[in-house]
């Protein structure tokens, strides 16, 4: 996780996830094409090619955007979430196949460069349904290859998680880019409004599962603590955090996760720093928080990554008060060890209570 | 994620739940309209039954159709698609246009004889133009690259 260069460790987990992916995209293609052979008999195989490829990577465009939102609502997508770049980089590599097939299908007969034939030969920029649908295309796949060639932590590090995380957020503007290039392109020859319906579904449904998590998300922001006295915010009674597992409270400006681990209280800063992951949201896995976005671990006492990591959070005082957990919302410097809160055991009888 | 991020995701999708829909929903509804259109240039009302002129070579036959009031229009059949991005078709005619004096009789308004855009050739078929009345010994028409800014070619046919 340093900012050289490191190859993509291809853990079983990734495996098996890629061997689903590209399962699924060989039953797509093997479907869609029985299905055009059966329903066109006169397609031809460049057409059939632009038409899987552009169907498939608009499906998959739509599931990458729906699982960040579904992870916010609930926790057993967070798998998907896991390699979701990898999903993202083939949702690209079908684009790629259906931008190359397409200009040289449309654009690459003419005595003109077919790039050039690609932003004029329709002229009409200023009329809004004869607006030439391929540069929408066009420039939706620039990003979609900027995010792609980005996809890896080498770029993540270089570029800082600020500037990257800006950088994929451009995902937005493609995926309207790439709505309006179906509507405006291919919907524009359907006399049946099936695919009108189909592409109007799923843009409703990504903006909705953005808005329920969303406000979902917002509510969390709104019901922060304020500090009470000598800098210290009563946050919980200590039995509401489960074993290995936090419990997240946003006070003034900011999320903390404070953690319940071996009869011991720490807090740390809820934020990952490898893509912003919900670090409350993860459990202590061998003695470290573990984000369940991408599984970077931390070390709850001190936010370091545990050696050779170098990834640091930062850290919070907390304090037991009658059972009633306290938490100090200034930080210190990433990576700063922090004595951890210890809950006190009560001795009754033969049998040990934690109180 | 940090709060402003969080911020900033919810408004984006704000808009884009709102403005996304209905952009989808203008593309639809126009839909009609821009088949309608695509449907009037290849296919006319009524091919008009007098051949008062023809031009032929490889590519391209083309016919100057009239009928006995002289109404006209140019049939142009193109045997194989062009190499050109833009293929822009220019008539040297008179355009003609109906206004109304005050008692309501019509009368035409004419242009002087000229070269105008009458229409645009894409893929291989048969198109027509209309060309309205028109009379004369020649009819000159120039094909044109819009993009390149050149003539592809100048059709003068014999009447």
């Amino acid at each position: 996780m340093s900012v050289s260069y490191q190859a993509v460790l291809w853990n079983r987990q990734k495996k098996v996830y890629d061997l689903i992916i590209a399962g699924l995209a060989a039953g797509y293609f093997i479907i869609f094409s029985t299905l055009c052979l059966v329903l066109y008999p006169e397609i031809i195989g460049e057409t059939l090619v632009i038409r899987a490829t552009s169907t498939l990577a608009v499906i998959l465009l739509h599931i990458i955007l729906a699982i960040g939102p579904l992870t916010r609502i609930s926790n057993k997508f967070l798998p998907m979430l896991y390699n979701r770049r990898h999903l993202g980089v083939t949702m690209f590599s079908m684009a790629a196949v259906h931008g190359v097939f397409s200009i040289l299908q449309f654009h690459s007969l003419g005595n003109v460069n077919p790039l050039v034939s690609l932003f004029l030969s329709n002229m009409q920029y200023n009329s809004f349904t004869q607006f030439p649908f391929e540069v929408l295309g066009f420039f939706a796949f620039i990003i979609f290859f900027l995010m792609a060639i980005t996809s890896h932590d080498f770029w993540l590090h270089n570029l800082t998680p600020r500037v990257w995380k800006t950088l994929h957020m451009f995902v937005y503007l493609a995926y309207v880019l790439i709505i309006m290039h179906v509507m405006l392109g291919v919907i524009q020859l359907e006399t049946s409004p099936f695919y009108f319906y189909l592409v109007l579904a799923g843009s409703v449904t990504v903006s909705t599962l953005h808005l329920i998590a969303g406000i979902k998300e917002n509510k969390k922001d709104w019901m922060m603590k304020r500090v009470v006295k000598e800098g210290f915010v009563e946050v919980c009674h200590v039995e509401d955090i489960l074993e290995k597992k936090a419990k997240v409270v946003c006070i003034d400006k900011e999320r903390i996760a404070i953690f319940k681990y071996d009869g011991k209280l720490s807090a740390v800063s809820n934020v990952c720093k490898h893509q912003n992951g919900p670090l409350g949201e993860g459990k202590i896995v061998d003695g470290c928080i573990t984000c369940p976005w991408h599984g970077y671990q931390y070390l709850p006492q001190n936010g370091q990554s545990p050696p050779p990591f170098k990834e640091k959070v930062a850290t919070y005082d907390v304090k037991l008060v009658d059972s009633k957990v306290f938490v100090n919302p200034t930080p210190y410097p990433e990576g700063t060890e922090r004595p951890a809160a210890v809950i006190q055991k009560i001795v009754v009888e033969d049998s040990k209570i934690n109180v | 994620m940090v709060k402003p991020l969080r911020k900033a995701h919810l408004v984006v999708w704000l808009i884009l739940a709102t403005c996304l829909p209905i952009a989808v929903v203008i593309a639809f509804i126009n839909i009609p309209q821009k088949l309608l259109n695509k449907a009037s240039v290849e296919t006319p009302v009524k091919v008009l039954s007098i051949v008062a002129g023809i031009f032929e070579d490889s590519v391209s036959s083309i016919k100057v159709r009239r009928n006995d009031r002289y109404d006209s229009q140019l049939e142009w059949e193109l045997k194989e698609s062009l190499t050109s991005p833009s293929n822009l078709v220019f008539a040297k005619i008179r355009l003609q246009d109906s206004c109304c004096t005050g008692n309501d009789k019509k009368v035409l308004r004419e242009s002087p004889k000229m070269e105008h855009f009458i229409g645009a050739l894409s893929s291989k078929g048969t198109y027509y133009f209309d060309l309205g009345i028109f009379s004369g010994d020649t009819l000159q028409v120039t094909l044109k690259d819009g993009i390149n800014k050149r003539i592809i070619q100048t059709y003068t046919i014999k009447l």
